[in-house]
């Protein structure tokens, strides 16, 4: 409880310092909004119409007061309500994050326990690698090779959109595969997930290498303690020592890097979606910058923000799963 | 003048190759060496860009454009790895990139780890309310994501180097605090600080000469990883086109016109990748190998 309520006073340092960062620099959304040959006139009635002539304090004030109703005002763009254009875009970003998490998770973990219980074999040198290059690999790159080496040759793998322009997305929670699973549609799960597998691997890539060399660390140090050849002389089956026994006592760390790469996944999925022309947060966020539209970009990092705490906070919980020693 | 000193310059050199064979069959040896020479050459190139590149990176020569490297055919031997969209040469703009790359990484590592290890180790050290404020900033700066905040200030003010050094420095500093703090902490109970302590030391000269030293290796390691982080994260930057100016020879910078010609002429998202995916390896291999190296507990285990 004293962890959830912690999390509070920082989501609110991050409100405040974007709110200042994205009205004290310069820049004009006016100006950048109107066509060329509008008035003084059209100009005055602008920034009134959005407040941007109030003083910054009370711009600070109203819009607190907006977000805490919910409401996280109009796009200057789009002239929509922010909330609605983020929750229409969410799913796409949350569809990609867990395709990516997946598959780092299952990649990553399996390799770094596979090396870490035939040290120094072929497994473990091959793991090790792969978790070096996962890790050294710029995510954008990875991105740009598998397009052209793999998407463009194959044909198999679209390098755009979450979907067909002719399948209709099914609902109800957006994210495609998840939904196709609900419906029981197959069809339609294998399209979702060849849209999603190339940007999936390269957002996942650099957190596959990263729990490829924690597992195996933590996996290597645990393996050599009093407890496991205890539960070997007990005369415990290798299988149930390397997974019940050790990959357990080893997740403590494991975890910590999940929780932590999740904030990485964020920054990722900015480059990863647009390079993939994906229609989700991260592409939001880079449009809105090129436009100045200053309800959006709040909106759209204060989410990120958010997601990123509310992660953090999850895997501080799920320690006291993985280990009962630790208490909060 | 005096008659010339002798100095015992083979015995020295003997017993620095000496030296260096025995470092290199500690564990981490190998890794040291091979990532430390790989990032030599790259320091080299960086130094001497003007000597080595065979044009100007900024020259543009638009008969010329996207001209494929000399092995393929319609190559020449005049531009080795090819030209660009604008006629520019590869090999010269790469081989300036490594300056940039080079200067990002470097001058992250050495503010963050300024920053950091000074705070870490006064933390760690005095203690009391002094720590408990310190390691509040930590906290903060470490659920912040920086990465957006970069996006956002970059975006809205313009591109330019120092402001991603910045970024990158204020995202790393918190991992150098965390080492420092902890090794000032263990140091602080030691029996010869605690004798120094009694002899009447100024807390000052305590934390210079005997909590500091411990925490160079630790820090040396967090360098390393810095070092690699921060170039990944000018470059990704770089190729959205809000890090380093774009018409400046960045490997990101690069990729980024590399990805606009992807389908067309996919050679130009090679080279740079190629080098960027070398440097960054090369700084992790090489922070491995510092890593096991200072670890005590692999200290005396031969390979």
């Amino acid at each position: 409880m004293r962890r959830v309520l912690g999390a509070i006073p920082l989501l609110l340092a991050i409100v405040v310092i974007i709110f200042f960062i994205t009205r004290l620099v310069p820049g004009d959304p006016v100006s950048a909004m109107l066509p060329e040959n509008a008035t003084e006139l059209d100009r005055q009635r602008m920034t009134e119409l959005y407040g941007l002539n109030d003083p910054v304090l009370v711009q600070f004030w109203k819009y607190l007061v907006q977000l805490l109703h919910g409401n996280l005002g109009t796009s200057f763009q789009y002239h929509s309500s922010v909330s609605e254009l983020l929750w229409r875009r969410l799913p796409a970003t949350l569809d990609l994050a867990i395709a990516a998490l997946l598959f780092g998770w299952i990649i990553g973990i399996a390799l770094g326990a596979i090396a870490s219980t035939k040290h120094n074999k072929w497994q473990d040198r091959t793991a090790s690698v792969v978790g070096l290059i996962g890790i050294s690999a710029p995510t954008f790159w990875i991105g740009l090779l598998l397009i052209i080496y793999v998407a463009v040759p194959t044909g198999w793998f679209p390098t755009g959109g979450r979907l067909p322009a002719d399948v209709v997305p099914p609902g109800p929670t957006g994210v495609n595969f998840v939904d196709a699973i609900i419906h029981l549609d197959p069809g339609l799960f294998f399209t979702s997930l060849r849209y999603v597998a190339l940007p999936a691997i390269t957002l996942g890539a650099a957190m596959t290498g990263l729990l490829v060399r924690m597992t195996r660390s933590s996996m290597l140090e645990v393996l050599g303690d009093d407890y496991i050849r205890t539960a070997r002389a007990k005369g415990a089956r290798e299988s149930t020592v390397n997974f019940r026994h050790a990959l357990r006592n080893a997740g403590r760390p494991v975890a910590t890097v999940m929780g932590l790469e999740a904030a990485s996944l964020l920054s990722g999925s900015i480059v990863v979606e647009t390079i993939f022309s994906w229609p989700g947060l991260g592409q939001t966020l880079v449009n809105a910058v090129d436009f100045r539209d200053y309800p959006v970009i709040q909106a759209t990092v204060l989410m990120f923000a958010v997601v990123f705490v509310l992660t953090n906070l999850a895997v501080d919980i799920a320690y006291c799963f993985i280990d009962p020693r630790i208490k909060y | 003048m005096s008659a010339a000193v002798e100095l015992p310059t083979p015995v020295r050199r003997l017993s620095f190759w000496a030296k260096a064979r025995r470092l290199m069959r500690r564990p981490g040896g190998w890794n040291v060496a091979v990532g430390g020479g790989i990032l030599l050459g790259f320091v080299v190139i960086a130094v001497f860009a003007g000597l080595l590149s065979p044009h100007d990176p900024y020259a543009q020569d638009l008969v010329n454009k996207l001209k494929p490297p000399a092995w393929a055919g319609g190559g020449s031997m005049s531009h080795l790895l090819g030209t660009d969209y604008l006629g520019r040469d590869i090999l010269s703009r790469l081989i300036y990139g490594a300056r940039i790359s080079l200067l990002v990484g470097v001058a992250t590592a050495i503010g963050a780890a300024f920053i950091g290890v000074t705070t870490g180790v006064i933390g760690g050290y005095l203690g009391g309310w002094v720590d408990a404020a310190i390691q509040r900033v930590v906290v903060l700066f470490q659920a912040f994501p920086f990465i957006l905040l970069a996006i956002l200030l970059v975006a809205i003010t313009g591109a330019g180097t120092w402001k991603v050094v910045l970024i990158l420095v204020l995202s790393r500093w918190p991992a150098f605090n965390r080492v420092a703090r902890s090794e000032a902490l263990s140091q602080r109970t030691r029996e010869y600080v605690l004798a120094a302590e009694a002899m009447g030391s100024h807390w000052f000269r305590l934390m210079n000469r005997h909590v500091l030293p411990a925490v160079v290796a630790p820090s040396i390691v967090v360098a390393t990883f810095s070092i690699s982080g921060a170039i990944l994260g000018e470059a990704g930057l770089s190729f959205l086109g809000l890090g380093v100016p774009i018409a400046t020879p960045t490997w990101g910078n690069m990729l980024a016109d590399g990805r606009n010609y992807m389908y067309a002429d996919p050679w130009l998202t090679i080279p740079p990748g190629v080098a960027l995916f070398l440097i960054v390896i090369a700084a992790n291999i090489m922070g491995d190998g510092i890593r096991d190296l200072t670890d005590p507990r692999l200290r005396n285990r031969a390979r």
